[in-house]
């Protein structure tokens, strides 16, 4: 049976607000990582949290190697949503990974988007040619061994290729209530489709409004690629935060609501 | 119970047509209001915009195929207006399609096909007066 | 000041501890050991000195989060670097502790070389056992057969609505758009054979003209319909500003003394079909001219760009993304109702009764399904509309669907 969207998804719609503003979560956790961030948005706006299909409280059942190989799947699962719910001019918030999911939806629906807020973005990890990404490819390989150890709410690392999780009921219901679900096979993809994926091309192609929130001294995404995004994204503001780490949403929210609202009032 | 057939309301975006049965109508009876209009839209507004109750046409006559708002549409308008629903209709069409005359006809709508003869318009505009009485 | 805690300090366990900016607050000397470090040159510097980059990288997206959000995180598997660069797996409980509204996170642990090598092991013997599977050349003969039907299938149901969509339009044009013009024919002849029109006779048989072109009309934009349902694509480089220049040349002499004036960015060259393509360009130019808002100036503006998409249209749970272009044309006319944005690509639809054919649309979506690709309209009154289209982009070299080697893209 093919569940909903809203189901597949986790989707929660919630918020006193008409202004939809969606949060996508990046590469490691799902929806619960915004929730220092959300409270200050919930009065004026229509907040839209929800899981990538294979990470949090989503149907895992619903998970398509095929699909989910590349951040094509990842961009579908947000476009998917938005047409569910039938919204319009959507404030986009991306965080790591899903800056480029955003990034990549606005370039084949941009309609559907009003402004991007962009937390933590890079297109591209590796280092090639005279790009200076952060990383060598065997420091992505050291990461994906570090993913196929870890199994903090696994759910199918034992099967077998080509046996899907239908055949093992048993093995979906003992996801733990993880919010980290480390999942080998499943985080392990979804590791491959971000550290391997280079879309410095699709920042030239739109135009919509954007906020980039960049850290201090952010081993993922360091100054370099923050300052490589903001001179090839047109329209784009970019803040530094003294935020230091990869998550500001986690480690200093106050800070990152701050520099959101602002951006949003003198943007309206 | 036959009450006097005061005005029909015919919309069709064909000019020749409008023509025809406008003077079938005048033929029959001259004294017969015969309001035109040519497009669903402006058939509406029309119709909205009228404030006695007594002064709604007694009859309208609906081509279906019409640009932009077609005779469907604007016959679900009129039935969708609390105001305007109970007015009689008839729709007046080329071509005949058995299915859609059976689903007209459990509305209460009359299917009236348009004639290949000029000659024929008068019983059909004979038939029409005797359905808006 | 180092805390009191002699008995933890050689305890057969990794101990250390830091504050939320990483900074290391304790560490014991078996860890210190085990690293190749003396504890001063652990103390007060950050975390990532003992980290490999993929467990900094795994501290920053899980460890962190989970710590700050469950205070708690148990049986995590990192990679700790020694000082001689070695790699040193670790098995890791974590506790994030407040304390003066400040937080300490706690990491106790224990090496696990030989587990890691026994798990090494585990996981090369399960992907072995995937290779053999993936090897297996039976297997690969089906799944390559597989995908090639669901492929055929794919494309034979969009065949399918496709054909029952066109079966149902012409039942449409047959039943009424023919039937409508051969009905006035009657009425008019009747109208002369009866000879009671007496000096509006002219006037008469100017109708029967009339009615007779629009027939002509109709049945020649039925036979382009049809010919673009049989034609086979012929399929070439499109260059989009070359093939417009003789489009545009077509256009001056149907709307002779019109201006228009189209700027056009980033639409690299493609293949398809020159001739039907002309066509399209041809139709949805004219529709930007005929309803433009000045009366000699009509401005359009095409722009493209390459996205992915789905290759796969109908058959649901199977992806292949693949290169496609999209082509935007936008122009500044009088516009119409959005309502009707569905309904304008039926055959012979018309807006308003001062409309051309009705058919620009039809034909121009039926380009588009022959090339397999997508077309929507949407439109503001009075502001103008916009078309959109999206197209495989196929290399016909490779005969594969949307294996892009485009020079222009690989930049």
């Amino acid at each position: 049976m093919v569940s909903s969207i809203a189901t597949r998804n986790n989707v929660r719609v919630y918020g006193k607000g008409v202004q939809p503003i969606m949060f996508a979560h990046g590469f490691g956790c799902d929806q619960n990582m915004w929730r220092f961030i959300t409270p200050a948005f919930e009065n004026d706006y229509r907040i839209i949290l929800f899981d990538y299909v294979g990470a949090g409280k989503s149907d895992v059942n619903a998970y398509e190697p095929e699909r989910y190989a590349s951040l094509h799947g990842y961009v579908q699962d947000v476009l998917e949503i938005i047409d569910d719910l039938k919204l319009k001019d959507v404030i986009f918030v991306g965080h790591s990974v899903s800056s480029m999911v955003g990034v990549l939806a606005a370039i084949e629906e941009p309609s559907y988007f009003s402004k991007l807020i962009l937390v933590g973005p890079s297109p591209c990890y590796i280092n090639k040619d005279d790009y200076k990404g952060g990383f060598e490819k065997k420091d992505i390989e050291d990461l994906l061994e570090t993913m196929e150890k870890n199994y903090i709410g696994w759910a199918n690392f034992l099967a077998p290729a080509i046996m899907s999780n239908k055949e093992r009921p048993e093995l979906g219901e003992e996801l733990t209530e993880s919010f980290c679900s480390t999942d080998p096979v499943i985080a392990r993809q979804f590791a491959e489709a971000t550290f391997f994926s280079d879309n410095r091309e699709d920042l030239r192609k739109i135009k919509i409004p954007s906020l980039i929130l960049q850290c201090s001294e952010d081993i993922i995404a360091p100054l370099e690629v923050g300052e490589y995004v903001n001179k090839n994204l047109a329209n784009s503001t970019m803040k530094i935060m003294k935020a230091t780490g990869h998550c500001p949403h986690m480690s200093e929210p106050e800070e990152t609501i701050s520099l959101m609202k602002d951006y949003l009032q003198n943007e309206a | 119970m036959k009450t006097e057939c005061k005005s029909i309301l015919y919309v069709d975006d064909d000019p020749d047509d409008r023509e025809f049965l406008f003077n079938a109508i005048k033929n029959i009876n001259p004294d017969i209001e015969v309001i035109l209009a040519d497009n669903g839209l402006a058939a509406l507004d029309y119709l909205k915009n009228i404030k006695n109750k007594k002064d709604l046409p007694g009859l309208i006559v609906l081509d279906l195929n019409m640009p932009l708002l077609d005779g469907r549409e604007t016959l679900k308008r009129i039935k969708d207006d609390p105001m305007l629903s109970s007015l009689k209709i008839v729709v007046f069409t080329t071509g005949e399609n058995p299915n859609e005359k059976q689903s007209f006809n459990e509305l209460g709508i009359q299917y009236i096909s348009k004639p290949f003869n000029i000659q024929f318009l008068h019983s059909i505009a004979n038939q029409m007066i005797e359905i808006c009485e | 000041m180092k805390p009191d805690h002699s008995y933890l300090d050689e305890a057969p366990c990794i101990y250390f501890s830091a504050k939320d900016d990483g900074i290391v607050v304790d560490v014991n000397k078996t860890t210190c050991k085990i690293l190749g470090y003396e504890p001063e040159e652990l103390l007060g510097q950050k975390i990532d000195l003992i980290f490999t980059v993929a467990t900094r990288v795994f501290q920053q997206t899980h460890l962190f989060p989970l710590l700050k959000m469950q205070t708690t995180v148990a049986e995590v598997f990192i990679s700790l670097l020694a000082k001689n660069k070695e790699q040193v797996p670790v098995l890791l409980n974590a506790e994030r502790k407040l304390s003066n509204g400040s937080a300490i996170n706690i990491y106790i642990g224990i090496v696990v070389n030989n587990r890691k090598k026994f798990e090494d092991e585990l996981v090369a013997a399960k992907k072995a056992a995937e290779a053999a599977l993936n090897e297996n050349t039976a297997l690969i003969q089906a799944k390559v057969e597989l995908l090639a039907h669901a492929e055929q299938l794919d494309q034979q149901i969009s065949v399918v609505f496709k054909q029952n969509e066109e079966l149902r339009q012409f039942n449409r044009v047959v039943t009424h758009d023919l039937q409508e013009p051969l009905r006035k024919l009657s009425i008019f002849t009747n109208m002369l054979q009866d000879g009671k029109e007496g000096d509006k006779d002219q006037l008469v048989l100017q109708k029967i003209k009339d009615v007779s072109a629009r027939m002509r009309s109709i049945v020649s934009g039925l036979q382009q319909y049809v010919w673009l349902t049989e034609s086979k694509n012929n399929y070439r480089e499109v260059q989009l500003d070359k093939l417009l220049l003789l489009v545009n040349q077509q256009l001056k002499k149907t709307f002779p003394g019109v201006d228009l004036d189209l700027k056009v960015e980033g639409v690299i060259p493609f293949q398809a079909d020159h001739d039907q393509m002309s066509l399209l360009f041809y139709q949805l130019l004219s529709n930007s001219i005929r309803y433009r808002k000045e009366k000699i100036k009509a401005n359009v503006w095409i722009s493209g760009t390459t996205t992915y998409k789905n290759k796969y249209v109908n058959i649901p749970r199977r992806y292949q993304y693949t290169h496609y272009l999209k082509i935007e044309i936008k122009d500044n006319g009088a516009g119409f109702d959005p309502h009707y944005k569905d309904q304008v690509f039926e055959l012979f639809k018309r807006l308003n009764v001062n409309s051309g054919l009705g058919i620009g649309l039809s034909l121009s979506k039926k380009v588009i399904e022959n090339h397999n690709g997508k077309i929507t309209i949407d439109s503001k009154e009075g502001e103008g509309t916009k078309v959109t289209i999206v197209l495989p982009l196929i290399d016909v070299e490779n005969k594969q669907t949307g294996v892009l080697q485009h020079s222009s893209l690989n930049k």
